[in-house]
């Protein structure tokens, strides 16, 4: 029986594995049952809330083997499980790949930053507010959306991917990983699956429950940073009401590879603006080959909204996205 | 019922506020930078007023001097970062002329035997509890010198009080220390140590507290009469911030405060009224918001986090503060309130330097946030509707 009480903290099983093996196996027991726990930035707000109620949860913060930031072959890897700080002031991550400690350090806050994990950030769950306040919409296996309605309050919703649920992607670090083309390693004990950052997420037409690919019984363990894009040159760039302690209303993460004075490829996406990082490979196509330039980003830059359908609130957001994919190529 | 009235202020000086804050800021220099283009960057610049009515009256006072010969200050001004009821029992010190560290303020918990004190809001605190402070110092200034004439000749206005000493104006020499004074009051009772002629007006909570207290120490009891005309507390502000149009948010690169609101009592805490007000006027004028969902009646502005008080991060680097401090004729010891005006002095100017860099008069609603900026410079459609904020429009 789950408490009710609102006062305490509802009855939930805790289990504190040590090891890979032990987690796996108690994901693979437990399944659906099973919240995975890690810094508890966005589980304990639902919980704080009374609005999820897992019945047990695996704490993931006693793994080291899926914490830290080491050098391949190929690239770096982080485990899943390093916080975000840890990220931000990685060396590596800094010299390398700047996007991603930039992107990480424009998330929450301080405080949020110390203990939540980029596996967390990347695995929260929707912002949507109605869904938040434990409302009964289709996310949250009903039959109505409360945010694209007449008078819905969809300020912080999606341009685009609309597919009955209008949520987005509240993360700042996915964008920067799916322009770094990095790579999700999620474990089970079935073994390992690579998955590119760009197909780990997904939207409402493909699951409304879930924003990300993952099973039960699976854990992302790590995410793979690949040398393609190491160095590049990179832009990073929030916009939201607070400059600290705030969701993105938009952001935008770009790697550009300049050689020659011309842009010889590019991977630029946005997020808040669809349920998924949205990749604008439109944007991406139309400035290859070009100086990278002012010039050239007011030439493509309405691309960046193409297909937007705007709701009652959200208008502003096209323009925004625009912008701010201007000054991504700007530089 | 008669229907709404003009009362006068007791004083104001708004104009040395205005030449003051505008002297600091350097208006004359920097008001050619208004709408100056930098990049995708434009400047703005405000100027706002602040005012609330500043001062209530009619309140009750209690104060003690100690055998040992240390004042205590009974007072029911509460502490909410702002020290009032330190910088409100000064007055008592300053009257009886005895250091602060001789001075013990008795606050916090009713069964410490307070007087009948305001609420502390509405920026009154200063005006209405220096009154009484003064008030029951004067009284107990009246019965040591009574005291020491009875014991030592002369009448009450031949007495005067130096280090902590009432003595003849004639021959200092002649004189009680403020503890014999103290013991020699307990010693006469009645009057002196509020088991006798306890002010019939004051109310039936001081009156409790005096009960007691009495016979505790030599007493000082008062009950302060109604003022005339309307106390204002007045801040003008002046901001400079640059607006980035391509992204709706502005910084906001300089903000100065003055306070018009009396003699400045409390220097610090002053200053930190004005900084604090400033962070106020910052939410006010471009993030807090509550929202409602109109069709389902339900409050959107779910957690704190949702109501976007403003973070360390959308404040200016440095607040400059600074004060008229011109002495007002209602108050002993000149001082009026501050507290909201903080806020909307900022809040104004911050108002109008968004509308300044945008070349207009705009929005006329507060907060204005992101999304209302980069829909105005995008001209967004007729469909996009405007978001109602802090109200209940459906
Ligand atoms: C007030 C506030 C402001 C915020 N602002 C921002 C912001 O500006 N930008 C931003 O990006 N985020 C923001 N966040 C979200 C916050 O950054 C994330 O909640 C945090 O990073 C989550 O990390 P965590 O380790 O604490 O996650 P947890 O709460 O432990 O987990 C979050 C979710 O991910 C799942 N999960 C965790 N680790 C794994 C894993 N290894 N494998 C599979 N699933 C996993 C959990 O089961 C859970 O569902 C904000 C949160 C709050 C409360
Ligand atoms: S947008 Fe999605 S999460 Fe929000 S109310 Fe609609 S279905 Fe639920």
């Amino acid at each position: 029986m789950v408490a009710t009480s609102h006062d305490v903290m509802p009855d939930i099983e805790l289990y504190q594995p040590t090891d890979e093996e032990n987690a796996l196996a108690l994901a693979a027991t437990l399944g659906q049952e099973g919240w995975l726990l890690a810094g508890g930035q966005d589980t304990f707000g639902w919980l704080k809330d009374r609005n999820k109620h897992p019945s047990a949860m695996i704490e993931l913060t006693r793994i080291d083997a899926w914490k830290g930031i080491t050098e391949t072959a190929d690239g770096i890897e982080i485990g899943a499980l390093t916080t975000l700080t840890d990220i931000v002031n990685d060396p590596l991550i800094q010299s390398r790949y700047s996007l991603l400690s930039t992107a990480a350090s424009r998330v929450a806050s301080p405080q949020i930053r110390n203990v939540g994990t980029l596996g967390g950030n990347l695995n929260q769950d929707a912002r949507c507010w109605y869904y938040r306040r434990g409302l009964d919409c289709y996310r949250a296996g009903g039959n109505i959306c409360y945010a694209d309605s007449p008078e819905g309050l969809n300020r912080e919703h999606a341009l685009f991917g609309q597919s009955r649920c209008v949520a987005v992607s509240p993360s700042d670090t996915a964008p920067a990983l799916v322009a770094l083309d990095a790579t999700m390693v999620v474990s089970s004990e079935n073994g390992q699956r690579l998955i590119d950052a760009e197909d780990y997420f997904v939207g409402p037409a493909v699951d409304i429950v879930n924003m990300t690919v993952l099973r039960p019984g699976e854990i992302l363990t790590a995410i793979r940073l690949p040398n393609t894009w190491a160095n590049a040159e990179f832009y990073f760039e929030k916009v939201a009401d607070r400059n600290v302690w705030d969701f993105a209303l938009v952001n935008v993460a770009a790697a550009i590879k300049v050689s020659g004075g011309n842009i010889e490829d590019a991977r630029i996406a946005c997020g808040a603006v669809e349920c998924v990082p949205r990749r604008l490979t439109n944007v991406e196509s139309a400035i290859k080959g070009k100086a990278r330039s002012e010039d050239t980003a007011n030439q493509v830059a309405s691309l960046a909204s193409d297909g937007a359908r705007a709701l009652n609130y959200n208008h502003f957001k096209i323009p925004l996205m625009e912008n701010l994919v201007k000054r991504a190529i700007r530089g | 019922m008669s229907g709404p009235t003009s009362t006068p202020f007791t004083s104001a000086y708004m104009p040395e506020a205005l030449a003051q804050g505008a002297a600091e800021f350097g208006w004359e220099a920097k008001k050619g930078r208004a709408r100056q283009r930098n990049g995708s960057k434009v400047t703005g610049l405000g100027i706002g007023q602040g005012y609330h009515n500043a001062g209530r009256s009619g309140m009750d006072g209690i104060v003690r001097l100690m055998p040992d010969g240390r004042l205590a200050v009974h007072s029911g001004v509460g502490n909410l970062g702002t020290y009032s009821y330190a910088s409100t029992s000064r007055a008592a010190a300053e009257v009886l002329k005895i250091p602060w560290d001789r001075t013990d303020v008795i606050a916090g918990r009713t069964d410490n035997h307070l007087p009948m004190t305001s609420a502390q809001d509405g920026s009154n605190s200063i005006f209405t509890n220096t009154r009484t402070n003064f008030g029951a110092a004067q009284d107990l200034l009246a019965k040591m010198k009574e005291i020491a004439a009875m014991d030592l000749g002369g009448a009450a206005e031949d007495y005067d009080i130096e280090n902590e000493r009432v003595f003849q104006i004639a021959d200092s020499s002649v004189g009680m220390t403020y503890a014999q004074v103290a013991q020699r009051g307990m010693e006469l009772g009645g009057k002196f140590t509020g088991q006798a002629e306890v002010p019939e007006e004051m109310s039936e909570f001081s009156k409790l507290s005096v009960s007691r207290l009495a016979g505790s120490a030599l007493m000082g009891l008062f009950k302060d009469s109604r003022h005339n005309n309307n106390p204002p507390g007045f801040v003008v502000t002046f901001t400079e911030i640059e607006l980035d149009l391509e992204t709706g948010k502005f910084e906001i690169l300089e903000l100065v405060s003055i306070a018009e609101c009396g003699t400045v009592v409390h220097p610090q805490g002053l200053a930190n009224q004005l900084r604090g007000g400033a962070v106020w006027g910052i939410g006010l004028s471009a993030l807090e918001r509550h929202l409602y969902d109109p069709q389902n009646g339900m409050p959107a502005s779910t957690g704190y986090w949702q109501s976007k008080v403003p973070t360390i991060l959308d404040t200016p680097l440095q607040i400059t503060t600074g004060w008229v401090d011109l002495p007002d004729p209602e108050n002993p010891v000149g001082a009026r309130g501050i507290g909201e005006p903080a806020m909307g002095g900022v809040s104004a100017a911050l108002n109008g330097a968004i509308a300044d860099a945008l070349g207009g008069h705009l929005f006329n609603a507060a907060p204005v946030t992101t999304d209302m900026i980069i829909n105005h410079l995008a001209g967004t459609s007729e469909s996009a509707k405007p978001l109602a904020q802090n109200n209940f429009r459906g």
